[in-house]
């Protein structure tokens, strides 16, 4: 079948979504599952960078957890969402990861490049983008692996409660309270070292 | 797309994390391409506003990925037949071991030693027997043996009463 599509000049990992992948790969296929590779590696990869504020480790992290996933197909239900999955493996890695950290300081790795851009009161809107990794990589560094975890699945990828609520396996009023802390921590941080960054009326 | 004024009126529920997921995506929309709303949300919650920032930039891309990914993969892949046969060699290996053992335990003579342990409590036992006296005075007769472990400096005796009807 796959063989007559190719032959008709169809794509046919485009006529597959990821369940059909998915069962594809749990047997064996191992172009169907190369395919998943290609369609979730950049949410992976920026999932991954963006709890550990460290884009060589969020590279392995994201390989290790693509091979996990692989190695643990038989496992995969397909009435969650392939990717609730992916995220759940990768989120579960990178949070052992930043437990493993011996001190947060690692979390300041030179990677995140400083750009010497100038800033004034409304910033927020005129920081360089190396600027903004920087600063949320050492303000995070003050918070828990689940509320950044939380944080960063909710706030900055914008991904549905539920959704997030399936990945970390709690409820969505764990969920919200996790991100509630870590705005408060954040705004803290925010006041404390770069009260410059701050809107004229300053944080709460 | 969602009007700068509609933003305002639902950032407070924004924030709340309780608007629907579609309206919440259209304000989400309309911020990352809206540098004025994003300052009123930044009035309200820094954080929030450091997080769209944050979620405005991509990863590199990275051509090399997908391959990496697969190699790890046929890596696992070797790894784990391996694993397999070299657990097939050890059980081999192992019932070999055994049937040996199984071979060596049945062609040998049987034990006259029990093989089991027993613990023995002995009784101290004199060491020598003094030699026994016998000494005969009128009608009586006196038998008496030095006490070895006394160095002979005790006598034990037993008088027999030639009167004593036995």
């Amino acid at each position: 079948m796959g063989l007559l599509r190719l032959l008709a000049g169809q794509d046919v990992s485009t006529q597959r979504d990821d369940r059909e992948l998915a069962a594809a790969a749990r047997s064996g296929d191992e172009s169907a599952f190369a395919e998943l590779v290609r369609r979730h590696q950049i949410g992976v990869r920026r999932c991954a960078a963006r709890i550990l504020s460290d884009n060589e480790e969020a590279r392995d992290i994201a390989q290790l957890a693509f091979v996990r996933a692989w190695e643990n197909l038989q496992r995969y239900d397909p009435k969650w969402s392939f990717s609730t999955w992916l995220y759940r493996i990768t989120t579960n890695l990178a949070i052992d990861v930043l437990r493993s950290r011996e001190s947060r300081d690692r979390t300041h790795k030179a990677h995140l490049r400083i750009v010497g851009d100038s800033v004034g009161p409304e910033a927020p809107r005129r920081v360089a983008e190396g600027e903004v990794q920087r600063i949320f990589a050492e303000l995070a560094a003050r918070l828990s692996p689940a509320q950044r975890t939380a944080f960063v699945l909710r706030e900055v990828e914008g991904r549905e409660t539920a959704e997030v609520a399936q990945v970390m396996t709690c409820s969505e009023a764990t969920v919200r309270n996790h991100v509630f802390q870590a705005r408060a921590v954040l705004r803290r941080e925010l006041a404390a070292r770069y009260p410059e960054y701050l809107p004229r009326g300053g944080a709460r | 797309m969602i009007a700068c004024r509609e933003v305002r009126r639902l950032q407070t529920i924004f924030l709340e994390l309780t608007l629907e997921p579609a309206t919440e995506a259209e304000v989400r929309r309309h911020l990352a391409g809206c540098g004025e709303c994003r300052g009123a949300l930044a009035e309200q919650e820094p954080a929030t506003a450091l997080a769209l920032r944050l979620g405005d930039f991509e990863v590199p891309a990275d051509a090399g990925f997908v391959g990496e990914v697969m190699a790890g993969v046929h890596h696992r892949q070797i790894e784990r037949r391996l694993d397999h046969r070299r657990r097939g060699w050890l059980a081999a290996a192992a019932g070999l071991v055994l049937a040996v053992l199984g071979g060596w335990a049945l062609l040998r003579e049987p034990s006259p030693v029990p093989q089991t342990a027993v613990a023995v409590y002995q009784r101290p036992v004199a060491t020598a027997v003094e030699p026994a006296f016998v000494e005969v005075e009128g009608d009586g007769v006196r038998f008496y043996q030095l006490d070895a472990a006394s160095q002979g400096a005790v006598r034990v005796a037993f008088v027999v009463d030639p009167h004593l009807e036995l």
